[in-house]
């Protein structure tokens, strides 16, 4: 079997005639975690699958003007995260919402989601990040939840480190505040 | 240990969030064929680039569309230019007429000029045969007591 290294992957991609197998393998290497990272801001399966589909597609479509300055992963989870704002943005807009404000109203989704079994204390815990304000969400679930090194979240979200850590330092402060306020209900 | 605690501690940090049945493992064939039909539409819409050049031989020039052109669906140099040739035919006729018109024109308003040229000399000539023919003796002596003063 082919062992696909990243540089390997990026020179198949860049020949017509291996350009589609390569893409295959991008698919099949990325596509959960890519996956994880898309529900957990849109939320609901069946948009996160949406999202996923057309992360892949632009992915494609712009897959010649990838030049390996960065590394791939980064630049399908910065597609990625760009596709799940613009998404959100979408939903806010449809629902006459403002894009400043948090994404408190996807909270139904997430309870009414099939796809969604967690008990009492994940549910409050998903309320709490929802509370946040969209970066400081992004930032909290990559790095709670998938520990990315916030050196990669600099260069996903093209922001610096110091910045990052002070966001994520406020959003697990107003999560535990949330938390422990509505814990006492 | 408050309830933050208990989640910050929570070991595996599950989301609560889960997939269907099979999900990942369909998902790549899923993808591939929304490529392939997104593909084939592109294919459907995008029109061959042709690059001729002044001096091209017709025959290259044939090739150079056929290569271009993808997966069997050839569009060749023949069908291209009879979509072009009623266009070329209307601009020739245009030209021609336009050409015809101009000449038309020119020739006669020079046969007009002639004509009117002509007329106002034959014109003056009856006026003044005219004017001659109807003096008699004493309006030549009136005329010339006239011209005298």
């Amino acid at each position: 079997m082919t062992e696909f290294t990243e540089e390997t992957l990026i020179l198949q991609l860049q020949d017509e005639k291996t350009k589609r197998k390569a893409f295959t393998e991008i698919i099949n290497r990325y596509k959960e975690r890519l996956y994880w990272q898309i529900r957990k801001i849109v939320i609901s399966h069946e948009d996160a699958d949406d999202v996923l589909q057309n992360c892949f597609m632009k992915a494609w479509r712009n897959i010649d003007n990838f030049r390996g300055d960065s590394k791939l992963s980064t630049w399908l989870f910065r597609i990625a995260v760009n596709e799940s704002i613009t998404f959100i943005n979408k939903l806010k807009q449809q629902q006459q919402l403002s894009l400043d404000s948090d994404d408190s109203f996807l909270s139904d989704k997430l309870s009414s989601d099939d796809f969604f079994d967690g008990d009492e204390l994940q549910l409050l815990l998903q309320k709490a990040i929802l509370s946040l304000p969209e970066k400081q969400r992004i930032v909290f679930n990559m790095r709670y939840f998938d520990e990315t090194k916030y050196e990669e979240m600099s260069d996903i979200l093209n922001t610096s480190v110091g910045a990052l850590k002070a966001s994520y330092h406020i959003a697990a402060k107003k999560v535990e505040e949330y938390i422990l306020s509505h814990s006492l209900e | 240990m408050n309830e933050f605690d208990e989640i910050k501690d929570f070991g595996t940090k599950k989301t609560g969030m889960k997939v269907p049945d099979n999900y990942f493992e369909d998902f790549t064939a899923r993808m591939n064929a929304l490529i392939d039909e997104e593909d084939a539409k592109e294919e459907e819409t995008s029109t061959p680039k042709i690059e001729m050049q002044p001096q091209m031989p017709y025959s290259e020039a044939n090739d150079q569309i056929e290569d271009q052109s993808k997966e069997g669906k050839k569009v060749s140099f023949n069908s291209v230019l009879s979509k072009v040739k009623p266009f070329m035919y209307m601009a020739a006729m245009y030209i021609a007429l336009f050409i015809c018109f101009k000449f038309f024109i020119k020739e006669t308003t020079n046969q007009e000029l002639r004509v009117d040229n002509e007329i106002f000399a034959e014109e003056q000539y009856i006026i003044e045969d005219q004017m001659y023919a109807s003096m008699n003796d004493y309006d030549i002596m009136e005329y010339l007591y006239a011209n005298a003063e």
